[in-house]
């Protein structure tokens, strides 16, 4: 058996619906947006969009529609999710102040008989709140009567005449519900009226209808009262019609390219926007008259190009001028409308950008700065907004300046400058002698500051209280005061005895410094040094550090001999606590640190790992004691303040940030190969910066936002298809597809690229010259196809190869042929050609000496052969429709042979080797499922079928997988809780990133167990089951998950509250590690836990 | 442009204060997690009625048909025990083919 763990690395990125409302309160207008099974909630304010709260559903949404019935102060909101299940949801302040979201109703309005529509699921909401109508299945029409005093809402199913509908609406300002629909008959597309009768549950009459509309009519947009009416949007003409009156227009600009999308401006309806399938942003404006009888009527319709957006799925208007802009091929966007033209001629203009990674269409896997970690570069959007992504796991440092100085022992960041806030000297100490530098601007020189002593090494300096500076070396401690002639030496404490000051620590107002085992406190005054008591501990004192709280501060303290750490309380340094940590290392630094609320010591010790415990500043016990391995050199910590949050660096061959996510340590990668000392530094020059020493420079450079995945673009402006890379030359390989405009003069055609866009900009260019294309009905566009090299560290465009006209490139690998040395890029193209038969077979090719490809073998038994992933001899198939099969290549003989096959009718998008014997394949319907082949059977037929190790839901489908994981394989995790292997990453058309890894069966056991108390702990917004969400789940079955565990609901327990985890963990039981079961602690379940989130 | 004037507001100071000096921003914010785990019970249960449509309509037709005239079926019944002598059903006159 196989057990597997899968977890989002990466939530999925694209929009796939958006609604502006008052949600989270009457007065607060609110942007709700949905990413496949998310939903996020924003608040509108005077600084942009403030982020609320992010709610992931067991469902992906399929329709979100905001309502408001006549009892209620606030929106709600109705969603139906892709497998019917609908809700009413609400947000609400909850007794603690916190968002919270209320189901106010649920149930699945799934049939049991019935032919899903093809047109997808429409829903409606009558906009008096009364009925809900939606369309799931042909020839039906469900509607959900909103009845407010029943406990249960009665959902009925009406006939509909129309089979075929392409979109329907409620229209405004009528005694009953009346639907208005788009259908298509023989004869071409109609719109039609319903008045319904809720109660009774049946149509009553058709009000009005109108046949023969444009023959592309697609969308309806409902006017509201008094107008009344809908508005048909076709591909040419856009009318508006209310039963009695019927305007048309036929605007030349929306010609080319389909309206998709489209949201209404003002509340009384006289202007939409308007987006198509190109980006293209329009505005229609419904211009009035007034009749006899003084009522309003529409007189004409306008329309008006007003500039490029990201091509849309959805969008919203805001407030003032703002629109969200969602997309599904690219990043989101906020727009801001403007009533005058910019410089590029458009009345719309970008304000702020939301990145997603959707779709990916394919990946790959690279280490391209040789540090063991690895970077993933995705093919990611489409068309204009086509680029790829380049993924990393970790926080990057930008060099701003750097200075080479060898061999630094320590650095501190000084303010000499009276009433500055910015730092402007720097303290370099070494071995035996401290230098200062100034940094004047961008200009750095070096300087001396009076009462300091430059012969010895410093081992602290900082500004203190009262506008002093402390400077500490071996002999003692001194203290430099700003007098009416620069700085001087205002007060010093020398240290008697033989032993010299090794390690300090320091508060504006305390210094702690220790000689051998002899611990002394210091208190700063106006030009005075005063010991305020002395200690001696059992052993050397080998690292310590002062924690907040400054005359009544908590002192850690780290012994030689006997490895352990001590917590004292100022002022009379009494000890409050001692901790033994094991092993013969001693601790080399120690830090106490908060970190989002939570008092955190952290101890490294001298082989690179690190122990870290809370820290309980009233008692001074430490807690939740953890470890792990950061380096394998000593390592020093450090804390920083980075975009006002605090954080810990480690310095060491692996340098690592540590800082606090939902009030748990995560531990990342920084890009430097290694760092020994490091300070803040906000300079006016380089502001919210870091100094980091090297063994022979110094680096001043910025951090990255804190975050885990780092994703950089880099944007082709035409749709990539497959990437590959090639070591050798230090460069990537993409397919890109671009849409070339065909330009007809005298009878023959000339392709015009459309835009600029990374083809047509290349270093340089080959390939087949743009032919004239030889459609028959002279054709308006033309899909032409590049393999482009981009350098591995610019991603500039080296080369542009183009491809025929009608040649398409399908597949793309860098590989070596034979014995040529070259290594090759390979390209596997399709011609477009009506006679061409698919790819049924699978074929091996042999590159011989005459430098031909020569027919190696083939297999046939495919439908159509889709992907391939090869291991060895072994090959995996995934086929269209018939899933999975492996075959192998038989060098002697020259051929094929096929090991095994899944029987299933399943239809793949994806497929990898996970092991020699365990296959993963993702399907059609957004599952996941892993097959086994079983060597050891007795009987031929059973070896060839492959065996069912696990299936689950994913809820995305997957377009890509590689093996390998983004977090280095040597993870810094010495004693992980919970050991993985094999892992792969895949990646969705949604753009998440998912990992899927094996565990063992132990622990696997103990997951599930897990899982199924969070289940409980944890209520689904919805009410839909866990169990429902992930269960496999096609056209033809549906049937419960095994062999996965849900990653992403196991890693919420660390999320939950203290009491919440302990309730989980209740009667759960855990293997102490000599094979008896004990119950398992919170804190068993959380080094189990946050160990699993390290892998991703 | 002028029908980009007078664009509708909800509160004019929204989006005032959105600094675009140093060019297009991305929105690195990520909202926190919703995490429920107080049950509050949700109050309306949306079900599926199970009547086919056919039967429904039939029952909504005959009920219709009650309502409009009560006492016609009454009628009828006295109408078919007392002049109506021929049954309502026909006997099936072809015989089993085999």
């Amino acid at each position: 058996m196989a057990y597997h763990y899968v977890v989002t690395a990466q939530k999925a990125t694209a929009v796939t619906a958006c609604i502006t409302g008052n949600f989270t309160s009457p007065t607060d207008l609110n942007l709700l947006v949905a990413k496949l099974s998310r939903l996020e909630m924003y608040l509108v304010t005077p600084e942009g969009l403030r982020p609320m709260k992010e709610v992931g559903l067991y469902g992906k949404v399929a329709k979100m529609k905001l309502f408001r019935p006549p009892y209620e102060k606030k929106d709600l909101v109705f969603i139906l999710t892709a497998r019917y299940n609908a809700m009413i949801l609400e947000w609400r302040t909850g007794p603690n102040g916190d968002l919270e979201v209320v189901t106010r109703a649920h149930g699945n309005v799934a049939d049991r008989i019935g032919k899903p529509s093809e047109n997808g699921i429409l829903a409606v909401i009558d906009p008096q709140a009364r009925v809900i109508g939606l369309r799931l299945y042909d020839g039906l029409f469900k509607i959900i009567p909103l009845d407010k005093d029943s406990t249960e809402l009665k959902a009925a199913s009406l006939r509909l005449e129309e089979l075929n509908v392409y979109d329907l609406e409620f229209l405004h300002g009528c005694a009953n519900p009346t639907l208005i629909l788009i259908h298509q008959d023989l004869n071409g597309r109609h719109i039609k009226t319903h008045e319904l009768n809720a109660k009774d549950k049946e149509f009553m009459k058709i009000p009005w209808k109108q046949d023969n509309v444009e023959t592309e009519a697609s969308i309806l947009i409902p006017v509201p009262s008094p107008l009344g009416g809908a508005i048909v949007i076709g591909q040419e003409s856009i009318v508006y019609h209310d039963g009695q009156s019927y305007v048309a227009v036929a605007p030349s600009q929306i010609k080319m390219t389909p309206i998709n999308c489209y949201c209404r401006v003002d509340g009384k309806g006289m202007r939409y926007l308007l987006g198509d399938i190109a980006g293209r942003l329009f505005m229609l404006l419904l211009e009035l008259q007034e009749k006899m009888d003084g009522t309003q009527a529409v007189k004409d319709l306008k329309v008006e190009l007003l500039g490029d957006i990201p091509i849309p799925e959805c969008m919203t208007y805001l407030d003032n001028g703002v629109v969200f802009i969602g997309s599904r091929l690219g990043d989101s966007a906020l727009v801001r409308l403007s009533a005058a033209r910019d410089d590029a001629g458009q009345y719309v203009q970008p304000m702020e950008t939301f990145t997603s990674l959707a779709p990916i269409v394919d990946m790959c896997l690279v280490d391209l700065e040789r540090q063991g970690q690895n970077q993933l570069i995705t093919c990611s959007g489409a068309f204009k907004m086509g680029s790829l992504r380049i993924i990393r796991n970790g926080i990057g440092i930008q060099e701003q300046a750097s200075i080479d100085l060898p061999g630094i022992k320590g650095m501190w960041p000084l303010t000499l400058t009276q009433n500055s806030t910015y730092h402007d000297t720097l303290v370099l100490s070494f071995v035996g002698q401290t230098r200062v530098l100034t940094l004047n601007g961008e200009e750095v020189e070096e300087t001396e500051i009076k009462g300091f002593v430059s012969d010895r090494q410093t081992f602290f300096t900082g500004n203190v209280c009262h506008d002093q500076v402390i400077q500490v070396t071996d002999e003692g401690v001194r203290l430099v005061c700003r007098g009416s002639g620069g700085w001087a030496l205002g007060a010093q404490w020398r240290l008697e005895g033989a032993r010299a000051l090794s390690v300090v620590a320091c508060s504006s107002t305390r210094v702690v410094a220790a000689a051998g085992p002899r611990i002394y406190l210091l208190a700063i005054g106006q030009a005075r040094l005063d010991l305020l008591s002395e200690v001696c501990m059992e052993e050397e004192v080998a690292c310590l550090d002062l924690g907040p709280g400054e005359e009544a501060a908590l002192l850690g303290v780290g012994l030689w001999t006997d490895i352990s750490v001590r917590v004292l309380r100022l002022p009379d340094l009494t000890q409050l606590h001692a901790e033994k940590l094991s092993g013969e290392i001693i601790p080399r630094s120690l830090l106490i640190s908060e970190l989002e609320g939570v008092c955190y010591l952290l101890c490294a010790l001298g082989d690179g790992s690190m122990f870290y415990f809370t820290l309980d500043r009233e008692t001074g016990a430490l807690a939740s004691r953890k470890r792990v391995t950061l380096g394998t050199q000593p390592t020093v910590l450090r804390s920083f303040r980075s975009l006002s949050t605090t954080n810990i660096f480690a310095c060491s061959d692996r340098p690592t940030v540590i800082f606090s996510s939902n009030h748990k340590l995560v531990f990342s990668n920084v890009n430097l190969k290694e760092v020994t000392h490091m300070c803040s530094l906000n300079a006016q020059a380089y502001p919210d910066s870091l100094a980091l020493a090297t063994d022979s420079t110094v680096t001043i450079g910025t951090i990255d936002e804190i975050q885990k995945l780092h994703i950089r673009t880099v944007p082709l402006g035409e749709t990539p298809r497959r990437i590959a890379y090639q070591e050798v030359s230090q460069t990537f390989g993409v397919i890109t597809m671009r849409i070339d405009k065909v330009e007809w003069s005298s009878g023959l055609g000339t392709a015009v690229a459309s835009r600029v866009s990374a083809s047509t900009s290349a270093g340089s260019a080959s390939g087949a010259p743009p032919q004239p294309p030889k459609h028959a009905p002279a054709a308006l566009d033309l899909e032409t196809h590049n393999l482009l090299i981009l350098d591995q560290h610019t991603f500039e465009v080296l080369h542009a190869h183009q491809l025929m006209t009608s040649e398409f490139a399908m597949s793309l690998v860098s590989c070596r042929l034979g014995d040529d040395p070259n290594h090759y890029y390979a390209v596997g193209t399709a011609i477009l050609n009506p006679e061409e038969s698919e790819p049924k077979q699978v074929r091996l090719f042999e590159w011989t000496s005459d430098k031909e490809l020569r027919l190696e073998c083939s297999h046939f038994n495919n439908i159509v052969a889709l992907y391939m992933k090869v291991k060895g001899d072994f090959i995996l198939v995934g086929d269209l429709m018939r899933s999975i099969s492996l075959l192998q290549y038989k060098q002697m003989e020259g051929s094929f042979e096929e090991i095994a096959r899944d029987y299933s009718p399943n239809w793949m998008t994806a497929v990898e080797i996970l092991d020699d014997d365990t296959f993963l394949g993702a399907e059609n319907s957004n599952n996941l499922f892993v097959c086994q082949k079983d060597s050891a059977a007795t009987t031929d037929e059973e070896r060839q079928q492959m065996g069912y190790a696990g299936q689950v839901h994913l809820g995305d489908t997957v377009n890509a997988m590689r093996r390998g994981a983004l977090v280095a394989p040597v993870a810094p995790l010495a004693d992980t809780a919970a050991p993985v292997h094999n892992p792969v990453l895949l990646a969705t058309v949604h753009g998440a990133i998912c990992l899927v890894v094996q565990v063992s069966q132990q622990l696997f056991e103990f997951l599930r167990q897990l899982e199924e108390r969070l289940t409980r702990t944890i209520k689904s917004v919805g009410k839909v089951p866990h169990a429902f969400w992930r269960s496999f789940n096609t056209d033809i079955k549906t049937e419960p998950a095994e062999g996965f565990i849900d990653g992403d609901l196991v890693e919420t327990f660390l999320d939950l509250s203290r009491d919440m985890q302990q309730d989980t963990v209740q009667g759960l039981q855990i293997d102490d590690g000599g094979g008896m079961m004990r119950d398992a602690t919170v804190d068993d379940l959380i080094k189990i836990v946050e160990d699993l989130t390290r892998i991703h | 442009m002028e029908f980009l004037k007078d664009l509708p507001s909800y509160d004019e100071h929204n989006f005032t204060l959105f600094n675009t000096d140093s060019g297009i921003r991305n929105c690195s914010k990520r909202p926190s997690i919703y995490l429920p785990t107080k049950d509050i019970p949700s109050d309306q249960i949306i079900v599926t009625e199970k009547t086919n449509i056919l039967l429904r309509y039939l029952h909504q037709q005959w009920e219709k048909k009650n309502n409009n005239s009560p006492k016609k079926r009454d009628q009828g019944h006295i109408e078919q025990n007392g002049d109506e002598s021929r049954p309502r059903k026909r006997p099936c006159l072809n015989s089993p083919l085999n």
